[in-house]
């Protein structure tokens, strides 16, 4: 299974964007849990890590399409798709982001 | 408290024909003459509680962002693009430095400034950017509620609440936290929900849960100038024109419970309990975490309604405040949106800790309300669910069980404003708070305020 391996540990309610491969990756810690869902919004494909993140939710910094980053469900705006969303698994001082192929 | 409901006496005599709930015609001199001229809730300031939040008001067929800016202030803006009238911003709420027109491309802060045209070399008469920035209307807060009023001359908000701002105040619903946020589409005019909420006299009918918690015949209502009105009703008691129950009804147990009023060692009779909920309140609200310093002891047993003029109720407990509000439709005067927003007192830790009263069965979720249902702890914000009244009649969805009655019927008034055999409302006493909303709603068309 493909993954992605990041050594930094985020802050509670930070975010960053990672890119591998042409995969762009939004990774978030919420709650002292980690998520990674699609960086790319589903309207019109710009980088949801510009956006700005509360609680569980970002919104797209173009058009002001909302995400929950938890589970990539659309929650409103003008984009209607949800965004993939990836396990993320925490082994010592890495997380481990499972990916698609 | 316990005196009879007053009487209409004072308040003037409207006739009140079905015209204004079915009318196109009625329905376009309230956009113009009552919407453009009064102050609405727009939302809770809870949404736009740090700089970048914002929330849409949708008030068809106008749209209105509220908005933090960096530098802290609220602003808001008709949700109107001003190069060809895009509405800018489809999403109900978020976060967000920009806003970016979906159809071609300009840019605003969120303070309404025009910031960028793509290509504004191709506008040879130049792009004036203060005066293309976003259309902003008044805006102010307070009760955790944020109000906007689209007339510049109208008087302040607080001239326009007048005596209700200092009689809400003690219950500090600024301090609240929203559980619940539901839309629900009513087919209605958005005036036949609201006086649905101006009289009593319909709980006998089609409430009767409230028998056995509240006291509706003794309520005592209020008018104020502006249209407002206000009802207390008595809480933890029953409806004192029936037969007092031997026993403390079932209903009341639960809430009763949570103050450690237990079935098996509570020895009051039914009309004690209301005196005993408040002493208990008073006693054990630090070690709950509830603040009760500012409320009157009928306060704490009690419900006050407070109906603002032209479309908005709140209803008072310490630990719950709800605001209902009724939003037309933007094209049929048989339609309208209902909205509920729940708020809840979190109980504050720090005040536990320090009392010495110790309760602790109770950790942060003491349900001494009559309402407090709802699954959210009001941590995080909950998600905006929008629905039509059929969600409700099939048992889908629900607002509470009294709201879920009052919908159940009011589709068919409206039906019945239709009809040829139906003239006029003939109201009595009790229904003078409805008399006093229309009195205003007149004054508002005729535009003659004396
Ligand atoms: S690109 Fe994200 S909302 Fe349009
Ligand atoms: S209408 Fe908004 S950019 Fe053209
Ligand atoms: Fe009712």
């Amino acid at each position: 299974m493909p993954e992605i391996r990041v050594s930094q540990l985020l802050k509670e309610g930070e975010s960053i964007a990672l890119k591998e491969d042409d995969q762009h990756i939004l990774l978030c810690r919420i709650g002292g849990k980690y998520h990674a869902v699609s960086n790319i919004c589903s309207h019109a494909r710009v980088l949801l890590s510009k956006g700005r993140l509360r609680g569980t939710t970002i919104t797209c910094p173009l058009h002001g399409a909302r995400f929950d980053v938890t589970s990539g469900k659309c929650l409103g705006g003008p984009a209607f798709q949800d965004i993939a969303s990836y396990s993320v698994s925490n082994e010592d001082n890495e997380i481990i982001i499972a990916t698609e192929g | 408290m316990s005196e009879a409901s007053k009487s209409s006496g004072s308040v003037p005599f409207t006739k009140i024909t079905a015209d204004r709930y079915i009318s196109p015609d009625y329905m376009l001199q309230e956009r113009e003459k009552l919407w453009a001229k009064t102050w609405l809730v727009a939302g809770v300031v809870q949404d736009v509680e740090e700089p970048g939040d914002f929330f849409v008001f949708d008030f068809e067929p106008e749209s209105v962002i509220v908005s933090r800016a960096e530098d802290g202030t609220i602003n808001a803006f008709y949700n109107v693009c001003q190069h060809r009238g895009a509405r800018l911003l489809l999403t109900n709420q978020g976060a967000m430095e920009t806003y970016t027109c979906p159809y071609h491309g300009w840019v605003y802060n969120n303070d309404g400034s025009l910031c960028k045209v793509p290509e504004e070399e191709k506008f040879s008469r130049g792009v004036p950017k203060e005066a293309l920035s976003l259309q902003p209307l008044r805006v102010d807060v307070w009760g955790g509620m944020v109000w906007v009023c689209m007339d510049q001359d109208a008087p302040t908000l607080q001239e326009y609440l007048g005596p209700v701002i200092e009689m809400i105040e003690p219950f500090r619903p600024e301090d609240m936290r929203l559980v619940e946020d539901q839309t629900c589409r009513l087919e209605c005019n958005w005036k036949a929900v609201f006086d649905n909420f101006g009289e009593l006299y319909h709980v006998e009918h089609i409430h009767p849960q409230h028998e056995l918690i509240f006291d509706c015949p003794t309520s005592t209502a209020e008018y104020f100038n502006g249209g407002h009105t206000r009802v207390l009703i008595d809480g933890f008691t029953v409806n004192s024109r029936l037969p007092i129950p031997d026993e403390v009804p079932p209903t009341q147990w639960a809430q009763m419970k949570t103050l450690g009023m237990e079935r098996d060692n509570y020895k009051g009779r039914v009309l004690d309990v209301r005196r005993d909920v408040q002493l208990r309140k008073r006693e054990l609200g630090p070690s709950l975490g509830y603040n009760y310093d500012r409320l009157s002891d009928n306060q704490l047993s009690d419900i006050v309604q407070y109906n603002i003029f032209p479309n908005t109720i709140l209803v008072l407990q310490p630990e719950e405040f709800w605001i209902l509000r009724s939003r037309p439709h933007a094209t049929d005067p048989n339609k309208c949106y209902w909205d509920k927003f729940a708020l809840r007192m979190l109980p504050d830790v720090q005040l536990q800790e320090n009392t010495k009263i110790k309760f602790p069965a109770l950790q942060n979720r003491a349900n001494v309300s009559f309402n407090l249902d709802q699954d959210s702890d009001g941590t995080a914000r909950p998600e905006h669910d929008e629905f039509d009244q059929e969600a409700i009649i099939a048992g889908e969805k629900t607002m509470t069980i009294t709201l879920d009655q009052d919908i159940h019927l009011i589709r068919d008034v409206q039906k019945g404003m239709h009809s040829r055999g139906f003239k006029e409302a003939w109201l009595n006493d009790d229904e003078a708070r409805v008399q006093h909303y229309h009195s205003w709603i007149d004054k508002y068309i005729n535009q003659q305020f004396n």
